[in-house]
């Protein structure tokens, strides 16, 4: 049981990568290069935050640590700062997953739509602070809009594809928190 | 990797702690690397870069085959008015080719009887796009040739026609063009042929500003727009487009280069012409100590 439950989190964190590196090659391929004014949801940052309430095994911290810091030095952003502030997030929520469980879905979104203004936020205020070159207040929060009103679509694709549900057991998390 | 041993060790707490810690803090202080020394920053960006994009160029180079058929086919639709319109567009250019050809040799039998010594002649290698920024916010691309190919910092692109931008970051088998439409771009440029001079920078349209106009009636919408070469950076009189007006009375720049099926680009190789820092160096060769410590 144990021997294919493992086998079974290695296939889904392939497959978790794999959406990532399928993603990020659309998202490269130079297809046009006249600038366009569409705002894309952060597909990739509401995968791993759906993920980890449904099932945390499937994304370890270490391949939100890869991921995030591949995507940081592919679409030239400030380096680390998007992974740093995922990081916090997804652990902080990972931490709170029991709590999380036992919400109906509204207040989970809610919640998840709280975290990632306050993370927009945050991030704002570190760029401000370390002086960096950054969007215009303006421009940030369209992109948590879209972000937000995306959220269930990415819930019930990641329910398909990963044929996950909230009520999962998770090993490692539940027996730690059990203890 | 931690978990593993979560049903036997009772170090699994303080363990996954440091752990998370400790990714944390990298992810911080790549970071505050990326803030405190941006240079190096972008150098170790770059050398990631170099390893990973030319690996990928067998997946990526099928989306964008199939992405650009898509959007063939849809021209295809309108191909006998494009025909038309280019059959008169075609009479017109050939009375144009036999005005610039006469003029073209009427201009080598006057330099050659002036001996102008002109720009040395700019020559060009071609490089392939592999991926761009993937960014909104950021205009730029990273093209298959790098320092291997003798590609220095600060090059023009250009595509058959008209400047794209210029090199800004140089790897060993990649380099990253920024575009003229991204908004670190300004480019010092000549509007002709009222000979003003003005800033072209980019707003992440496809339309860059011309900013610092030295004299605004002097141009006109449709006047065109070359690189001056001031700063350096640039060689002079690089095509980049034509003057255009928007509807709140900006200038803007109605680009020659087409943005929209870039697949290869020209980096030009120049080099720039000897400055000239001092007034002793204008006329004649360098003068001696004695003579030039008075």
């Amino acid at each position: 049981m144990i021997k294919s439950y493992k086998t079974k989190v290695l296939l889904n964190q392939s497959l978790y990568f794999l959406i990532f590196i399928l993603g990020h090659f659309i998202l490269l391929a130079p297809i046009s290069l006249v600038p366009v004014n569409i705002l894309l949801p952060e597909i990739m940052l509401l995968i791993t935050l759906v993920l980890i309430i449904r099932n945390p095994d499937y994304v370890p911290i270490w391949l939100i640590f890869l991921v995030f810091m591949l995507s940081d030095f592919l679409l030239t952003k400030p380096l680390g700062l998007n992974t740093f502030i995922t990081i916090i997030i997804t652990e902080f929520v990972r931490r709170n997953r029991p709590a999380f469980i036992e919400m109906l879905f509204f207040s989970e979104w809610l919640l998840i739509a709280i975290i990632l203004l306050l993370a927009s936020i945050s991030k704002q205020i570190l760029l401000i602070f370390t002086l960096s070159e950054r969007q215009n207040w303006i421009n940030i929060f369209p992109q948590i809009g879209v972000d937000i009103l995306i959220y269930p679509i990415i819930v019930g694709l990641v329910r398909i594809i990963f044929k996950v549900k909230k009520s999962e057991e998770s090993i490692s998390y539940s027996i730690r928190n059990r203890s | 990797m931690i978990d593993k041993k979560h049903d036997d060790g009772k170090f699994i707490r303080p363990l996954a702690f440091i752990g998370i810690a400790a990714i944390i803090i990298i992810s911080f202080s790549f970071f505050i690397l990326w803030r405190i020394d941006n240079p190096r920053a972008e150098l170790i960006r770059i050398a990631v870069i170099d390893k990973i994009v030319p690996n990928l160029d067998w997946a990526i180079t099928p989306a964008t085959k199939v992405s650009q058929m898509a959007q063939n086919f849809q021209n295809y639709k309108r191909l006998y008015d494009q025909n038309q319109e280019l059959r008169n567009e075609l009479q017109k250019m050939r009375s144009w080719r036999e005005a610039a050809l006469q003029l073209e040799q009427e201009n080598a039998r006057l330099l050659d009887l002036n001996k102008v010594k002109l720009n040395p002649k700019l020559n060009y290698v071609s490089g392939k796009i592999l991926v761009d920024s993937g960014n909104i916010f950021r205009q730029s691309a990273i093209i298959n040739l790098g320092s291997l190919d003798g590609i220095v910092e600060g090059w023009a692109a250009m595509d058959g026609l008209g400047l794209v931008g210029r090199i800004s970051g140089v790897g060993k088998k990649t380099s990253r063009v920024l575009f003229l439409t991204d908004t670190s771009s300004n480019v010092p440029v000549l509007i002709k042929p009222s000979n003003q001079r003005a800033i072209l920078s980019g707003d992440n349209s496809i339309q860059p500003n011309l900013l610092f106009i030295e004299n605004n009636k002097q141009i006109q919408p449709g006047d065109r727009i070359l690189t001056s070469g001031d700063g350096g950076v640039f060689p002079a009189n690089l095509l980049i487009g034509q003057v255009s007006l928007n509807n709140l009375n900006q200038f803007k720049a109605q680009l020659s280069a087409n943005f929209s099926g870039l697949e290869y680009l020209r980096i030009i190789r120049h080099s720039p012409n000897a400055t000239i820092n001092q007034p002793s160096r204008l006329i004649g060769p360098a003068l001696t100590k004695a003579e030039s410590d008075d």
